[in-house]
């Protein structure tokens, strides 16, 4: 076995030691036995490497020329910028290397976050809402107003163009003013028309907005012309609904008492000194009020055929 | 007689072991860090041709270009440099080392095992006869060193050219000192070897 697992028939080298070594650079006899071959190598590599400095390229010339100032945002230079070792591979770091970064990166993240002061956590906190509204107006989820607000104030501080709902019901009303103005080719106000383009839109938007509205019939909007009653029999209370109103304690019986109630009522206003006691007598020409449909459909021209009596039928 | 006159202009001209500015380092160093022209010029005259010879042995697509990029960064950084001139000496050889990595990533090369390139070599004037012999000089040192495997002739380069220490060897690496004294062994016994079947290598 050698030093070196160099061939076994020859004669092995003991280790060269730093004493051995300084004597050889210094250019002096080798100082450890075994090493006169040396010489000559490291002679010859001396010499190669005692010429002249190498030409000097304009960067490191001007350098070299003017010095640097220590100062900072004055570096000497920007190229060799890995002077402290090779540059990475082009392959990069391993996978585990990384997501230790990435892990590294959140914690710090987390840190500095932690050691933030009230104003700049608010700061950060408006901006990120900001951030996230303009992000929405971008994919168009914003409510309409909101959405037309947004893409308004985007368009005039960007040259970006964000989705706006708004503007894309701004043509309606243009749509119906053609129907009802006869721009459309038909004549005069077309009520029809208008009318179908509106209940057409309201429809649409309707079965939009409901999203479960598959059977139009079966909606309220079906329900036009329908009674309070009949839509309150389509509620779930409708089985507990009163058949008749209950009585008011302490209210008259007899519906004549009304009128007395109102004149108590009248004599509690600031005018109840002007309120008359009394009411006065109706006059025979005033008695005429009091007559019959029959007196009136007496003066028409078929009053020939009215009969005498209001008989039933 | 004749080599030893020759072995003592070379222990003037370098010495890799040795300091090469001397006592008055410390003050060229702190002149440097506040960017006074006249030492960085110093520092590059004192360490730029060993690292060009380093670059130029280790088979670097073009060491000079090369040797600038690493003074740049060098001098860019030497406000954050602590130590004395041996520390700093194997700090612009680690340096270097990174960068000829980086240039052989780039370049996607290997030095040739057969056909040393054309070595040109950049002094002013001066003798030709003695510039055709660091020429030859040259080209057999660099034919000899890429027939080591590249580990060893890292090592042995480092140690022998540059003059690092094994730490420091280790560090510029990035292996251990164990494994860097293993590489020296086995680059020795190597190069031993190619010595003794080809003695006109040196």
């Amino acid at each position: 076995m050698t030093y070196f697992d160099g061939d076994t028939d020859e004669m092995p080298l003991p280790p060269l030691d730093d004493r051995a070594l300084e004597a050889l650079l210094s250019g002096g006899p080798p100082a450890q036995y075994g090493f006169d071959w040396l010489v000559p190598f490291v002679e010859d590599l001396g010499e190669a490497a005692s010429g002249p400095a190498p030409a000097v390229k304009p960067a490191l010339a001007m350098l070299l020329a003017q010095g640097f100032s220590t100062e900072k945002g004055d570096l000497p230079a920007t190229a060799a910028s890995n002077v402290t070792g090779p540059a990475s591979q082009a392959a990069g770091l391993p996978k585990w290397r990384k997501k230790m970064l990435i892990s590294e990166l959140l914690a710090g993240l987390v840190t500095k976050l932690a050691g933030l002061g009230m104003a700049a956590k608010a700061g950060m906190g408006l901006t990120l809402a900001a951030a996230s509204t303009t992000a929405a107006g971008a994919v168009g989820v914003l409510p309409a107003p909101a959405q037309h607000a947004v893409a308004t104030v985007v368009e005039a501080a960007t040259p970006f163009s964000f989705p706006d709902t708004a503007s894309d019901k701004a043509g309606f009303g243009a749509t119906v003013s053609a129907d009802a103005t006869g721009a459309d080719g038909a004549p005069g106000v077309d009520g029809k028309t208008v009318s179908d383009a509106a209940k057409a839109k309201h429809d649409a938007e309707a079965s939009t907005s409901a999203g479960t509205a598959t059977n139009p019939g079966s909606g309220v909007g079906a329900n036009t012309g329908a009674t309070g009653l009949d839509r309150a029999n389509q509620t779930p209370a409708a089985g507990h609904a009163p058949t008749s109103v209950p009585a008011v304690a302490g209210a008259p019986s007899a519906p004549g008492s009304q009128a007395s109630k109102g004149l108590n009522t009248a004599g509690s206003t600031p005018a109840a000194g002007n309120v008359p006691s009394t009411v006065p007598p109706v006059t025979p020409s005033a008695g005429a009020q009091g007559s019959t449909g029959l007196n009136t459909a007496s003066s028409t021209p078929a009053a020939g055929r009215v009969p005498v009596s209001p008989g039933r039928p | 007689m004749e080599r030893d006159v020759e072995n003592e202009q070379v222990s003037q001209d370098y010495s890799p072991g040795r300091a090469t500015i001397g006592p008055g380092f410390d003050s060229v160093l702190t002149a440097a860090q506040t960017g006074a022209p006249w030492a960085l010029e110093r520092l590059y005259h004192a360490l730029s041709p060993a690292v060009l010879g380093y670059l130029r042995i280790q088979g670097a697509a073009d060491p000079e270009d090369l040797t600038n990029e690493v003074f740049l960064g060098v001098l860019r950084r030497i406000g954050s440099f602590e130590g004395n001139e041996e520390k700093f000496r194997s700090w612009v050889f680690t340096i270097a080392h990174s960068r000829l990595i980086d240039d052989r990533r780039r370049t996607d090369r290997r030095p040739h095992l057969a056909e040393p390139r054309e070595v040109h070599w950049d002094r002013a004037g001066g003798d030709a006869e003695q510039e055709a012999l660091d020429r030859l000089t040259n080209q057999r040192v660099q034919a000899l060193c890429e027939r080591l495997v590249a580990d060893q002739r890292d090592v042995l380069l480092l140690r022998l050219m540059a003059g690092l220490t094994i730490e420091a060897i280790a560090e510029a690496l990035e292996k251990s000192e164990g494994a860097v004294k293993a590489l020296q062994r086995r680059g020795l016994a190597n190069l031993r070897k190619i010595l003794e079947r080809d003695p006109v290598s040196l």
